[in-house]
């Protein structure tokens, strides 16, 4: 077979797409039930109506929502500096899902949590996890763009029970450029 | 049957096969496996599922397909390469994926969307993070040598060229014994 020169190639292409595809469906049905995508990510056209984005009526506490989010809608919401801010402001909770290395070297929101890339594998720190309350403001946040690492933690919280999540869409460099306080002190050690 | 030997491209396909089959594999291993979670499993499929995802050109149950498909045919491919096996057609799925790459990068320009580049996991080799026209030039310049190895096959120091086109082919057990360095450019 390996001397029927090039009128072989495009079989032997066909033949290693199949090899590869076989392959990968097997791994896949071994370790692609640990996959989380943002399936509930809502339509930024028709953004989900909780946290209640309105201003007015934030609080420290803010009461329970009477219209607990619909399944298309889900519990996780995109939301922007501003609103970010004013939820920071309003004492809510903040995580840092970028990895460790870039909450050392580039600061983080004062305040929030790290709960990096390899804490969102289905377990993370039960001292961090434990200690949030599902039903309060979660706001999480990373680098910005499409921030990966931010929607994966929430997807994660998500599974886990909590109702209000937000992830500040421009990540953590809206919150530097927008001149809010960084906190730039050492992180304790793992 | 007599076999033209031209040391200088016979180096230059060694080269493309290996430096080929290296990012090849440097960006499967990053895909399936990356780094490890609390829990002890691999992050690398997460982080490429959402990089396929983020291209919003698949649909969501075919995302995960994709995800384990492609690094696993890129290994694949680069296993091949490096012991000089079925080249041209290593090559040519290569040279093939990476112009579906070429194709998703310039459709999510397009498309305005802001993306990170998920070509090596979590890892960014050659470009920035952020996805750009770096990475059509990065992935134009892989082209090359997977051009290069098609349309010249394998060079000295491969499996194909032990089994070469006078032997009767690996298949047909004629090789046996047959040195690695046989060379030829028929694949």
């Amino acid at each position: 077979m390996a001397g029927c020169g090039m009128a072989c190639t495009p079989l032997r292409v066909l033949a290693l797409i199949a090899i590869g595809v076989g392959a990968g469906l097997v791994d896949m049905s071994m370790r692609g039930g640990r996959i989380i995508l943002a399936k509930d990510r809502p339509d930024p056209v028709a953004p989900a109506p909780i946290p209640n984005p309105d201003p007015d009526s934030l609080s420290p506490n803010p009461a329970p929502v009477d219209t607990p989010p619909s399944a298309a809608q889900g519990a996780i919401r995109d939301i922007g500096i501003a609103e970010a801010k004013e939820w920071y402001d309003k004492g809510a909770v903040f995580l840092d899902a970028r990895p460790r290395r870039d909450s050392e070297r580039e600061g983080r929101i004062p305040g929030s949590q790290l709960l990096g890339p390899g804490d969102v594998d289905r377990n993370p720190p039960p001292e961090i996890l434990d200690a949030l309350d599902p039903e309060k403001e979660v706001v999480i946040y990373c680098i910005g763009g499409d921030c990966h690492d931010s929607h994966n933690l929430a997807a994660m919280l998500e599974a886990r029970g909590f109702t209000k999540l937000m992830v500040l869409a421009e990540g953590f460099p809206a919150w530097v450029k927008a001149g809010y306080e960084v906190d730039k002190s050492p992180l304790p050690p793992e | 049957m007599k076999r033209n030997s031209n040391p200088v491209m016979d180096g230059l396909l060694f080269v493309s096969r290996m430096a080929l089959a290296a990012v090849f594999a440097f960006a499967a291993y990053h895909k399936l496996f990356g780094e490890v979670g609390n829990s002890g499993h691999f992050t690398g499929p997460q982080e490429f599922a959402r990089s396929v995802d983020a291209f919003e050109v698949l649909p969501k149950n075919m995302v995960p397909v994709a995800t384990f498909v492609v690094p696993w045919v890129e290994a694949i491919c680069a296993v091949l390469l490096v012991v000089g096996y079925w080249t041209r057609a290593a090559a040519g799925v290569l040279a093939l994926a990476l112009v579906g790459f070429i194709g998703l990068v310039i459709s999510a320009i397009a498309r305005k969307l802001s993306l990170t580049c998920g070509c090596f996991g979590a890892v960014q080799l050659f470009c920035p993070k952020e996805l750009g026209w770096c990475n059509v030039i990065q992935n134009s310049i892989l082209m090359l040598p997977a051009i290069l190895l098609v349309a010249k096959g394998h060079g000295r120091l491969g499996i194909d060229g032990a089994c070469g086109a006078g032997s009767g082919g690996c298949g047909s057990g004629a090789c046996a014994g047959g040195a690695v360095d046989a060379g030829g450019a028929s694949t």
